[in-house]
Order: structure tokens, then sequence, then C-alpha cells
């Protein structure tokens, strides 16, 4: 099927679709979710509706890849060194410093071509300044919840569809008429953890898919399917309410089993990916986008063919096991590798987002790639990095959702801090630095929705009582390191 | 601060680590008191049989096992009147098998029935790709119930949970640490040997330092995991001075747990108490009065997941009051609750689902099940767990609290158990006597005659069963209870255009040979039904 053909399938199944899924992410004995403020909410419905796709890095990556501008300081007071080349720009004897302060062969070229091309910019300055912790799992609830009242927020994901089904009204198309709105090729995530008191409609609830677009929705030796399913049906009054998890999962299958062939013909179909400009890197035979081979690019290339073909998939969310980037031991080789492959994968992601031909464009589209929290900076004497605070968000496309002047930029300064030669040493912003929290991140994009006051779905009585408003995206950008 | 830190705990600073390790064994006959109280004898027979045999099940599928309908009731009588052989003896038999170690010659011919012996000319009845995470399996599911198989079963739990999975998706950890993970568990639970013993030698493992790679990462860790303690950002860093003689040396180095050989010599002041070395910190974690508790709560959290947060604190309250040493206590004071066997109602595993239905139904397994179960290969690989996003021992924090039940994960968990076991007939059709078994061979095992006497049995039960009463046997087998008269109706209607029935003398029959044909659109029906997924609550 071709894209016209299967975007226009997609809106016809629109009006009849509802999608549930029920994610079950629950911590240990914890009292769930309180609704946020959805009541306070201002709303504007925004001028090109977004589709955000929220790459989580699980484990807390080094800001290294994107920040090498205090090497040379983290160097001589850690406890282990680093090699030699990391010292060293890049035109100086195989060095590894770019420009802009990159680590080269941690992905820092990709990220140099894509700064210089206005696809993405960095923000190296997350900074957990509130309720700071280095513990993994308030971390990653605080970052995929917004909100520091972890043990009482749904997720990010949730909020949004909440504020949206809030304020459908003000919405161009209805919101219960959207195709698959809610998305995650990670399974259960906790940017989707639900909120039981304020139970969303099922269409609106996330769902999941694999990132081949697998079709395990199908049946086979299913010769008496239409009228088992009649009985069933005659036979499941109050399940929606008794087995409420498996009998949305059956609703799910019934409606996806058709649906995802189309996607899957949508993502093995090479032909539908965009011709790039004359001698771009990653154009292959016929000047066509070729994704790079890496244990990245199935589920981003699977996320951005999703956001492409379907307008109405508007929060999307990829992450990966916990262990992924838990640098705790020989971080170097291991960490500079899977750099280069995440934004080796992104580069070419960003290049399929700005070239796909889709009516009305795709510029709403960003990728945002963060994780629970950086790592310190000291090398460890199993070579590795423990968990520490300060990270990078590396955030890309979306010029028609972002203010003018917000891509193609680096923003925020960095120090070291810490004993010399003992394990605490991290980096920090510096005074002078414009710094924000990492739930600062959610409220950027419940702003990009049209919500003018994102504190209010921030906030936490005790840590952050006034919330977190959105990242300021018209600072201007730090001047290269190197001219 | 939200969490307030245990004061009980912090009163107690000493000077010096003197943290003892209790080691005593399993108390025989634990059972928890007050909220957690196990299910009585006299309860479980006042229950209507079938509800007598929806909590034999409920006990047995969560050990992933089950029951078959012809052998928990004397059928003689039809299934119209449905008579428990057993009474009210039920829970007590089963309570003293898993109490009961197997003999070693028993062990030794089941271990032999599972991955057979060459130098005998005896075949395996399973085929393995990743052994060390399979055959934990094969053996849970040949074992008779006894000690050994409950050993495997909490072992199996344990190394599944954040307290002690192998991680093996981190690059540092491999499949021989899911072995050694696994084996010594199951050592350490053979030889009774107590939650604190366990937890304290896991913690020097080098399976623990190839998960948590680090002194910081992993004192910050074993604080949480074990303790429950979470922002511990003051002791983590002294914690980690006491471990920071260890290290995990690289790749190349084959990620070896080694010591500089220079310990720390400065005591630090950790929880409350003062620790000099990597050893007094474990040994502190191990003792610590937190331990208890949180390795109940990590386990109420998944048996009970279908209980409010109140519900649950109260039964962790019971049973850390009644006072367990050994992982066993636990277990059982869980699994034989009242609140559990009659009050819970909560999404199973598809280990629970699969297994406990293959038992009921006397589903006669492929060579290569557990290849498929774990592995993703062979005839059984539609039932691989990790594509429900529920893998063998790989998280490094183990798997999520609830059964995943996303749209993916479900959809594959329903497909897995749809197609590789409840519509596949040529497993489950001769294990409910629908068709009749060949005669055995002269030489045929025991085992194998005795099967086949079954059959008869069975297959003549079944013969002479009408259709209203086929369709209860079938349903009680695969779902627990009698079908409606809704479904009755609709079944048969369905089974009449497909002329899987005639009338004979004015009575509505099963045409011969056509008895497995009826019973896969009924499980096939069943698949469908979202309580299938589910282990149910009696009151």
């Amino acid at each position: 099927m071709k894209r016209r053909a299967f975007i226009k399938s997609l809106g016809a199944l629109g009006a009849t679709l509802t999608l549930p899924s029920l994610f079950s992410s629950e911590p240990l004995i914890r009292r769930v979710a309180a609704a946020p403020a959805l009541d306070e909410v201002h709303f504007v419905p925004p001028r090109v509706m977004p589709q955000v796709i929220n790459v989580f890095l699980y484990g807390g990556p080094s800001e290294l890849a994107g920040n090498l501008t205090n090497i040379e300081d983290i160097n001589a007071n850690s406890q282990n060194p680093y090699p030699g080349s990391m010292l060293r720009p890049t035109g100086d004897n195989s060095g590894r410093i770019t420009r802009n302060g990159l680590w080269s062969n941690a992905g820092g070229e990709a990220m140099e071509e894509m700064l210089a091309a206005g696809d993405m910019s960095i923000y190296r300055t997350v900074y957990r300044r509130k309720n700071n912790t280095r513990a993994h799992r308030p971390s990653i609830f605080s970052c995929l919840t917004g909100s520091l009242d972890i043990d009482h927020s749904p997720g990010m994901g949730t909020t949004l569809a909440a504020v949206l089904y809030k304020n459908q009204a003000a919405l161009g198309k209805p919101l219960d008429q959207m195709v698959l709105p809610f998305v995650s090729f990670e399974g259960a995530s906790t940017a989707f953890i639900s909120d039981p008191d304020n139970p969303l409609p099922l269409g609106l609830r996330s769902i999941s898919l694999d990132q081949k677009f697998d079709n395990p929705y199908s049946r086979n030796g299913n010769q008496f399917g239409a009228a088992l399913e009649s009985l069933v049906r005659q036979m499941s009054t109050g399940a929606d309410k008794r087995y409420p998890k498996a009998f949305a999962g059956f609703k799910t299958r019934r409606e996806l089993e058709g649906l995802i062939d189309g996607f899957a013909n949508e993502l093995r179909d090479d032909s539908s990916l965009p011709v790039l400009p004359e001698g771009d890197v990653d154009a292959g035979d016929g000047g066509r986008l070729v994704y790079p081979n890496t244990r990245y690019t199935d589920r981003i290339k699977a996320a951005v063919t999703l956001a492409i073909a379907n307008p109405d998939s508007l929060f999307i969310t990829v992450g990966g096991g916990l262990g992924g980037w838990d640098d705790h031991n020989s971080a170097i080789d291991e960490y500079t590798r899977r750099m280069q492959d995440l934004m080796a994968t992104l580069r070419a992601a960003t290049k399929h987002i700005k070239y796909a031909n889709r009516p009305g464009g795709t510029g709403n589209i960003i990728i945002n790639v963060f994780g629970d929290f950086g790592r310190n900076v000291n090398l460890n004497n199993s070579m590795g990095w423990d968990h520490g605070n300060n990270q990078n968000l590396y955030t890309f496309g979306g010029a028609d959702v972002r203010p003018p002047n917000a891509l193609g930029k680096i923003v925020g300064k960095t120090e070291r801090f810490g004993s010399s030669k003992q394990n605490r040493q991290f980096t920090r912003p510096t005074d002078d630095s414009y710094e924000f929290e990492p739930t600062a991140i959610a409220a950027t994009v419940y702003s990009w929705f049209g919500v003018q006051n994102p504190e209010v779905l921030t906030r936490d009585q005790e840590f952050a009582p006034d919330g977190e408003k959105a990242i300021d995206e018209t600072l201007p950008g730090e001047p290269p390191l190197f001219s | 601060m939200k969490k307030l830190l245990p004061l009980i705990f912090l009163a107690a600073v000493t000077a010096g680590c003197d943290v003892k390790i209790p080691s005593e064994g399993a108390q025989a006959g634990f059972s928890a008191v007050g909220y957690a109280a196990p299910l009585s004898a006299g309860e479980f027979s006042s229950l209507a049989p079938e509800q007598q045999y929806r909590v034999a099940n409920k006990l047995l599928g969560t050990l992933y096992r089950g029951v078959p309908v012809a052998d928990f009731f004397d059928l003689s009588r039809g299934m119209k009147q449905l008579v428990p052989k057993e009474g009210g003896g039920f829970l007590a038999s089963v309570e003293a098998a898993l109490s009961t170690p197997l003999d070693s010659e028993t062990r030794n011919h089941f271990d032999t029935l599972i991955s057979g012996d060459e130098a005998a000319g005896i075949e395996a009845r399973f085929s393995f790709r990743q052994r060390p995470k399979e055959l934990p399996l094969a053996r849970m599911f040949e074992y008779p119930l006894s000690k050994d198989m409950f050993d495997h079963w909490i072992a199996w739990h344990l190394a599944n949970t954040i307290l002690f999975s192998p991680a093996e998706e981190i690059d540092s950890a491999n499949i021989n640490d899911v072995q050694k993970v696994y084996t010594k568990l199951v050592a350490d639970l053979r030889n009774n040997k107590s939650i604190r013993q366990i937890i304290a030698r896991h913690q020097r493992s080098q399976e623990n330092w190839r998960r948590f790679r680090s002194p910081e990462d992993n004192t910050r860790e074993m604080i949480e995991i074990y303790l429950g303690l979470f922002d511990r950002d003051e002791d983590v860093p002294r914690a980690s001075i006491a471990c920071k003689d260890l290290y995990l040396s690289d790749e190349d180095q084959g990620y070896e747990l080694l010591s500089t050989g220079s310990p720390n010599t400065e005591p630090q002041l950790v929880l409350g108490h003062y620790v000099t070395t990597c050893d007094d910190f474990y040994d502190l974690i191990a003792g610590h009065p937190l331990v208890i508790g949180r390795v109940t709560t990590v386990l109420v959290e998944y048996f009970f997941a279908g209980r409010s947060n109140a519900d649950r604190l109260r039964i962790v309250e019971s049973i850390t009051a009644s006072n367990p040493v050994t992982f066993e206590d636990i277990f059982k004071g869980i699994i034989f609750s009242r609140q559990y066997l009659l009050s819970t109602e909560r999404p199973r595993s598809f280990e629970e689902s699969f297994f406990g239905a293959a038992h009921r139904l006397e589903w006669d397994p492929p060579r290569d099940l557990f290849q498929g179960v774990v592995s993703n290969r062979g005839s059984a690989s539609r039932a691989y767990m990790a594509e429900m996003n529920w893998p063998t021992m790989t998280l490094k924090l183990g798997r999520l609290f609830g059964i995943p039940m996303d749209s993916l994960s479900f959809a594959n968990y329903h497909k897995g158990y749809r197609e590789v076991l409840l519509i596949n007939r040529d497993r489950w059709r001769r294990g409910l006597g629908l068709i009749p078994a060949g005669e055995p061979a002269e030489d045929a095992t025991a085992e194998e005659r005795h099967r086949y006497e079954i059959n008869r049995e069975r297959y003549a039960m079944v013969e002479q069963m009408g259709v209203n009463d086929f369709i209860d046997y079938l349903f009680l087998g695969a779902e627990l209870r009698r079908a409606t008269g809704v479904e009755k109706s609709a079944l048969t209607t369905i089974a009449r255009d497909e002329n899987y029935v005639r009338t004979r003398s004015g009575k509505l029959v099963i045409r011969e040979g056509y008895h497995d044909d009826f019973a896969r659109l009924v499980f096939d029906y069943i698949s469908r039904l979202p309580e299938s997924y589910y282990f149910k609550a009696i009151d």
C-alpha cells in the first residue's frame, strides 16, 4: 500500500476506532495518580499540532558526548585518566573534541552536521536542584511523569491526553476520531502510567506496537471467528470492569488486526523513504535515504515512519532496557559505540522527517532524547561513571512548532566540581548559565500542544510549588569552542 | 523529606559493625497469623465442589501446575453431581508434598526423563537451546509436587524479580551468570538457608557485581533492593568507600570481580552503623531489620496485584509479624493464605496460565517446548515470553511488578496461549480421553502403560457424556467453571452446523470421532474470554 492510500485508509478507520491499552508500571506499594490540575490549564490550540517522539535513554547517559567543554579539568582530577585523544581538538592528531565541544566519535560528528543543518539543538544544563536524587526509580519517574510527586502522578503522555481530551472542543479534529494518538514502542511505559481516578476513554490510552509492526493481533486457525466473537460479545457484560486489562487488550486486538499490516508495509517499503540532496552521506542507491544498521534503527525508524504516515500519532515513546546507559564500568568504548550508533540513527531520522513528502509538511515532528540523569565525570576504578545529575537534552526537528531560531544551537555552560581524585565529581551549570529541571521537558511538551501555563501540570506541593516553565527556546546558543 | 527514615533502626546507632546474620532454617509448618492466615481445611470443605476445584487450581496454577477434572472429582455419577475425591485434605496434602524432598532415585529418574541418558539409550524428552533458562521450567513441569519442585519454583520467581535477577541483558552479564544465580539459589533453598544468609551470600558474588558494577553502583543498589531505601545519597558514598578495593575488570579480562588488595581501613557511618570493609557493609544489609519486610513486599506486590494498597500492606505486616525466616516461609504464607486463595483476583502470568492449563488438560508437550517459551525457537516459539514483555532472568531490575497487559504484550500472550496450547488438539485429545490411545507396545514403560489405562477410563467416560456434560467437562478443565446456558446453546449450534453432533434416539450426541473437533471449538472460544487470563476471587 502506498503512503497516500494508506493514510487515507487510516482516516476512514478513524471514525470507528477506539484503541485502548492499560499500562501497569506500578511500583512498590504506592498510592497512584492524583490528577494534575487540569481545571487550571490555560489552553490555546496550537497553530500547528505537534507530534512528539520521546526517546528515553534508560540507565542515565553520560553528558560527555555532547559536552567535552570541561574535559581538561575533568581529566586532571579524575582517578583514572581519559584517553589522550579526548583532550585534543579533531584537527590535532586525531583528537576527539569537535568545533562545538562534542565528542567526535561518540556521535559528535553527526551532531555537528545536524546542528549546522538547523535540525537539532542541545541543552547542556538539564540539572536537578529540586529534590535531587541519583537513584534510577525516582529519576525515571520524575522525568517521565513531569512531576516530582512521583507516587501520585500519571505519565506525561497520560497528562497530555487528559489535557487534549478536556479541551477537545477547541481542536480541529475530534480526539475520539484520531487513530493511534498515543503509542509506545517500549511496551509498558512510565510515560503512560494511567490515572485510575480520571480514566481516559479507551481510544486515548496508549497502545504498544512492535518496532517491526509484527502482527500478533492476527489469529491463525480462525474458522469460527465471527460466531465465537459474537458469543464473546454477548457474554462479556461487565468484563470491562472486572477484567479491564484483558478486555481492553481484546478490543485493541480486533481493531489493530488489519491496521498493523498497513504500517508494516509502509515500514518495509524502502521506496517510501525520501530522496536526499546529492552527495548526502546517508543517501544510498538512487539518492534515497538509507538508515544505518544499528541497534536503535528498528525502533526509531518505526516511530518516525508511524509519525509521518499517521499525523494523528501525537505522542510516541521509544525506550529500551534499563541496562542500556548505566555505564558503571568499561564505559568509554561501549558508550562511544552506543552514542555513535544513536546519533547516526537520529541523523537519518531527521532526514527522513525533513525530506518526507507529506501534505502539510513534517515540520511539526519533534524528537526529544534524554535519560534518568547524567553521570559523574570521574572515571572510577572499574573505568566507568557512576550516577550523576547534569545531563543534555538533545532535541530534533519541529521548526513549525518552535519559536524562530530554536534550532541549530547549543545552550548552557558547565563546570566541574567535587574533590580531586575522588569518585564524586560532577559537572553543574555555571553561575551565568541557563539551566532547567528535568521536569521542564514535560512542561515544554505540554506547551507545544497549547498549554500556556505548564507550571500547573508540573508542580509539586513540597518541592516545586511553582511548577516548571517550558524551556526558553529563544535563548542564543553558545559560541563554538574553536573557530 | 517525604519518606521518613525508619526511626527504630536509626536509633540503634552503634560503633563498629556488629550485625549478626541469623541462620535458622525453614520453619516446619510455617503459617502466617492474622490477616494472611492460611485457608483452613474446614473452610475449603465448605466451598461448593466447583469452587473447591477453582481454589485447588488457583493454588496449583500459581505453582505452574494443575489437577485435571477427572483426577479431582469422582465422575462416576456424571458431571451433574461433582464429588471431590480428596475433600478437605487437599490443601494439607499439597503443603505436605511441597515440604517433602524427592529421594535421589526419584529425582534422577525425572532428570533422566527430561534430559535423556545417551549411555543407557534413553531419549531426552526435551531439547534445549539455552539450558540454564529452560531446564528449570522443564523440571517444574515434570517433577512431582515436592520440595524439589517448590525450590525450583521459588528460585524461578526470585531470579525473575529485582531481588536476584542475573540481568543477562547487560553487557557484563551472560548466560553463565544466569546459571550461577539460579543454581546457587536452588542449592541454598534445598539446604534451608535463611533469607538473610542467601542475601549475604549473593551480595558478595561475582554475578551480583556483574549486575551492579562499581562500588557506588553496587552499594546504592543493595540499599535500594534489599532495604527499599531510596534517595540515600548521604550513605552511598560512604558505603562505596567501604567497598573501594573491589572492582570489575573489563571485557577483555572477562568481567572478573577483583580486589586491589587495599581494603578500606577508615570506619564509615552507613545507615547509622559503622562499617569498614565491604564485608561489613554486606552483613549490615543482610542483617538489617528492614530486609524481611522489603522482600515480603516485593513478593506480595506480585501475588496480590489485584488488591488495594491498604490490603497489601496488611498482608505484608501479617506475614512479617509471623517471623518468616526462609523464602519458603514467605511463599507458603502467601499462596496458602485465605486472602490469596479466596479474595484475590489478578491477571495470571503466562507461566501460570499456560502450564496450569497444560497440566489440567494433560497436554502432551512438544520436545522443543521450553526452547519456544524461553528462547524463541522451534514449534512453540509463538509462546516466546519475551514478546509478552515477560523475559526470563534477563532484565536488570527484574520483571515488572504487574503482569504486562499492554496491547502488544497481551496480544502475544493470547496468541501463544491459544495457538500453542488451546487449539492444538493433537496435544490434549488423548489426555482428556477424546480419542482412544493405541495399545502400548511390548516394551512400553510403566508410565506409558499407566497413561494408556487413564486414557481408556476417560475415553469410556467421555463417550457416555451428552453434549451439555461434555461442554461442562471441557469448560471446567480449561476455564474452571461450567458453561452457561447461553454458551452451551451457542456452541452447540456451531457444532451442529459443522456436523460435530447428531440426534440419536431423540437426544443430541457428539458424533464418533468429532469430540476433539468440538473441544477445539470450545477451547477457541475460551481463549477469547477476558476472564481466561485471570485468577478469580471466590468470595
